[in-house]
């Protein structure tokens, strides 16, 4: 079947939350490594890493986002490795050459789950006082724009290696970003140069009128918390609203929902198992598939899975939900080469000056 | 490997860094990438082939600019260095990975998260190369916005990795509190103690103050004194000073940063390293890096003419600079050759081994940050031709020691006493 009209599927690493808490000493690199190939394996599209200036509520440890990722990139050859990162609480410039580094690690499968750092428990970590949740959420959103000028602060094809004139840049190709709004003063350019696929895609969560607006002014990609399809589909055109009303510019919004699954041939053994949160679902495989029906047809493109556990309902998605939905014409078969923004869907841009 | 047995021949620590900027030959066929991962995968792999204990990659904040313009001569574009770290972590075993990191802009939450996530995924081989930032510039990129004075820095690094240094030893169980001139932090790390207890820290920097904050709380300082003399000297009055605050001495080592050029004979070699230094300061290298010194246009002249005199005062690193030519009869480009380039180990590779063996043995460094001028093919050579001759010299490690961390492959087996405070 045509892949654009397939359904995209990511997996949250971390699993749900209020599913089983972390180990409390992380595992080496090679560990990891079985859960993204995992992953891998079953063809998903992407898979995000939590993160939080703080530890997990349920106890256990949190390694850093997106150092996890890169180890995870260098292990893999083809999923999209999205981690989280919290601007709020860190630096936009570092965050920019983090993600592009990403990018160079993965050649192209990098994004970034950007999120406002809410959670008062981690306000003592920034070395400076966040603001109100409704500056936090600007100020995220001034972020990914000065992160994402930053990232086009150096053309494609910046570095010339001009023997005969020995130069190595071409330097008008390479501009600084001079941005200067009310809560980021950055003048760049990057020292890291563009990233493959140039704009590594930006995802968000939705979860309130707030995160909306950062979504629609600064996210390739938003999540949802939906309760059921119908919930999704006004979710949806919610957001459609909010995208015409800021004029957006470029591609809509791909827009995805966060299904926390258990699954289990025996569906008695996966409803004993039930995640928390909107649109759980507990069943077998083959019903998930099914399911997932419903929700593509409610608009949307995609979903990212919270499994309540990893180590049981990833291999169940990748071997039991992944070949259901092959049998349904309603998922690719094979990997298919090129970056994650392409297989998004999302075109490649070429860097704006002064963006 | 980590402790010698006694009477063994003293060990040869072994660093590479990626080589970045200035004095890397670009035009060279051979030469690769400097940004993609391949290139770093290819140069770590290299050295753990080698059998080294660690690789390094430097830092910097900012493009290299001067007069307001982007400099185009050099090699520009580098990773977020830990994160390539992690990347690294996943594709070797042994090595130990030191990313560069400023102390003047990161946070130190951030910072240690990032690094003990380092640790973690290497199963401790996770180091921190600690610099202040020289670059009065590099503040317009962050929050901060203005740059801190020298003393500052130094006063905030000292903050900063005391802060560290209880984030990583109070792990996920014990809240840690910070509430300094420079370091206000409050919070539960999120990660555990590390394989290696602490992370391995490197200090870079060579004032007064850079010394005394290393003698504190580093376990190697990346120093810039590569020639056997001076680096006897500074290796002695470093201990000492390690000594009189309580510190074993050999809990300290001194790594000087080195560059290599091998040959067949010795005659190949300076031969080689001639042509490789007249590769690395073009005539538009020279004419632009003299000009930057002496603060003046030098784009139209004959680089092979004499330099003009410099118009800053007396005293200054310039007219030191023009005293030397003017006495030596040295061209602008020989100038910048004999100035600002050093191929501290230039002959066969036997040659070479033995001179690193001499020097480690006669305390002038307890090893070698190296750096080739090839990317990323730069430690090749120096992996096949040299590291047979120290191990055939029984100073550097046939294999690995299965499991060891950083800290023991240093033969910093204990974890470090408390920080004199
Ligand atoms: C061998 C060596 C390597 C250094 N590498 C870096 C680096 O990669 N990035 C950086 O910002 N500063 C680097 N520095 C600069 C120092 O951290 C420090 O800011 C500078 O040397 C000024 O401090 P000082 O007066 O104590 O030397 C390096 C310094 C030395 C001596």
């Amino acid at each position: 079947m045509d892949v654009g009209t397939s359904l995209h599927l990511a997996v949250a690493l971390d699993g749900a939350p209020g599913g089983e808490p972390p180990p409390a000493v992380p595992a080496p690199a090679a560990v990891w490594a079985d859960r993204a190939a995992e992953a891998e394996r079953g063809l998903l599209d992407l898979l995000t890493l939590d993160d939080a200036h703080a530890p997990p509520p349920g106890g256990g440890a949190r390694p850093e986002a997106v150092q996890l990722a890169a180890a995870l990139g260098a292990l893999t050859r083809w999923i999209g490795i999205v981690p989280t990162v919290t601007p709020t609480h860190s630096e936009p410039f570092h965050l920019s050459t983090a993600v592009a580094t990403l990018d160079f690690v993965t050649t192209g499968r990098a994004g970034c789950l950007v999120r406002a750092g809410l959670d008062r428990a981690e306000d003592g970590t920034a070395g400076r006082t966040p603001g109100s949740a409704e500056e936090r959420l600007a100020e995220t959103t001034e972020a990914v724009e000065v992160i994402r000028a930053l990232w086009d602060s150096w053309d494609d094809d910046a570095e010339i290696r001009d023997t005969a004139r020995g130069l190595f840049l071409d330097r008008t190709r390479i501009r600084p970003v001079a941005h200067r709004g009310p809560h980021l003063t950055v003048r760049g350019p990057s020292v890291t140069p563009r990233p493959p696929q140039g704009q590594p895609p930006v995802l968000a969560a939705v979860r309130d009128e707030g995160t909306r607006r950062l979504a629609v002014r600064g996210a390739d990609l938003a999540l949802l918390d939906a309760a059921d399809p119908d919930d999704a589909r006004a979710q949806a055109a919610l957001l459609r609203a909010a995208e015409a009303a800021a004029g957006r510019p470029g591609p809509p919004l791909l827009i995805f929902a966060d299904l926390p699954v258990a699954l289990d041939g025996d569906p008695r053994r996966a409803a004993a198992r039930r995640p928390a949160g909107p649109g759980a679902f507990a069943g077998t495989p083959e019903a998930l598939a099914a399911a997932l029906a419903h929700w593509q047809a409610a608009g949307l493109d995609g979903v990212r899975l919270l499994p309540a556990s990893v180590d049981r309902d990833l291999p169940a998605v990748t071997r039991g939900v992944v070949p259901a939905l092959q049998a349904r014409g309603a998922f690719r078969r094979r990997q298919e080469a090129g970056t994650l923004r392409a297989r998004l869907g999302l075109p490649r841009p070429a860097a704006r000056p002064g963006r | 490997m980590p402790v010698p047995p006694p009477g063994a021949r003293r060990q040869v620590l072994l660093a590479a860094t990626f080589p970045h900027s200035v004095w890397v030959v670009w035009d060279d066929p051979r030469s690769g990438s400097q940004i993609d991962f391949a290139s770093f995968r290819h140069a770590v792999r290299t050295a753990e082939r080698g059998r080294f204990d660690f690789f390094l990659i430097a830092e910097t904040l900012r493009l290299r600019e001067h007069a307001g313009r982007l400099d185009d001569l050099e090699v520009a574009g580098r990773p977020h260095s830990p994160t390539v770290m992690s990347a690294l972590a996943a594709v070797t075993r042994h090595i130990g990975l030191v990313p560069t990191m400023s102390s003047t802009y990161n946070e130190p939450y951030e910072l240690a998260r990032q690094i003990a996530t380092l640790d973690h995924l290497s199963a401790g081989r996770a180091g921190w190369n600690i610099v202040t930032t020289a670059d009065p510039e590099a503040g317009v990129n962050f929050r901060r916005g203005a740059h801190l004075a020298h003393a500052d820095r130094y006063a905030r690094a000292e903050e900063f990795v005391r802060a560290a240094t209880a984030l990583w030893a109070g792990g996920t169980t014990t809240p840690q509190r910070h509430r300094g001139t420079h370091i206000d932090l409050e919070g539960t790390f999120t990660l555990p103690p590390g394989p290696q207890g602490r992370p391995v820290l490197v200090q870079a920097g060579d004032s007064a103050d850079g010394q005394a904050f290393a003698v504190r709380h580093a376990d190697i300082v990346f120093s810039l004194h590569d020639r056997p003399a001076e680096g006897r000297r500074f290796r002695t009055a470093i201990r000492a000073r390690a000594r009189a605050l309580g510190r074993d001495p050999d809990s300290l080592k001194v790594m000087p940063g080195a560059g290599f050029v091998l040959g067949d004979t010795a005659g190949d070699a300076a031969e080689r390293s001639r042509d490789v230094a007249l590769r690395q300061v073009t005539p538009v290298v020279a004419l632009t890096r003299i000009g930057q010194l002496w603060g003046a246009d030098l784009s139209g002249r004959d680089p092979d003419d004499p330099p003009p005199p410099p118009a800053g005062p007396p005293g200054s690193p310039a007219a030191a600079m023009y005293d030397r030519a003017v006495a030596e009869g040295l061209s602008i480009r020989e100038l910048a050759i004999r100035s600002l380039l050093r191929h501290t180990f230039t002959g066969t590779p036997a040659e070479v081994a033995a001179r690193i063996d001499e020097n480690v043995r006669t305390g002038a460094a307890d090893g070698y940050i190296l750096a080739g001028h090839l990317n990323p093919v730069g430690f090749d050579e120096f992996t096949d031709r040299v590291v047979p001759h120290l191990q055939e010299r029984g100073v550097l490690r046939t294999a690995y020691t299965e499991g060891a961390t950083l800290r023991e492959n240093l033969g910093l087996t204990t974890r470090r006493p408390g920080v004199a405070r």
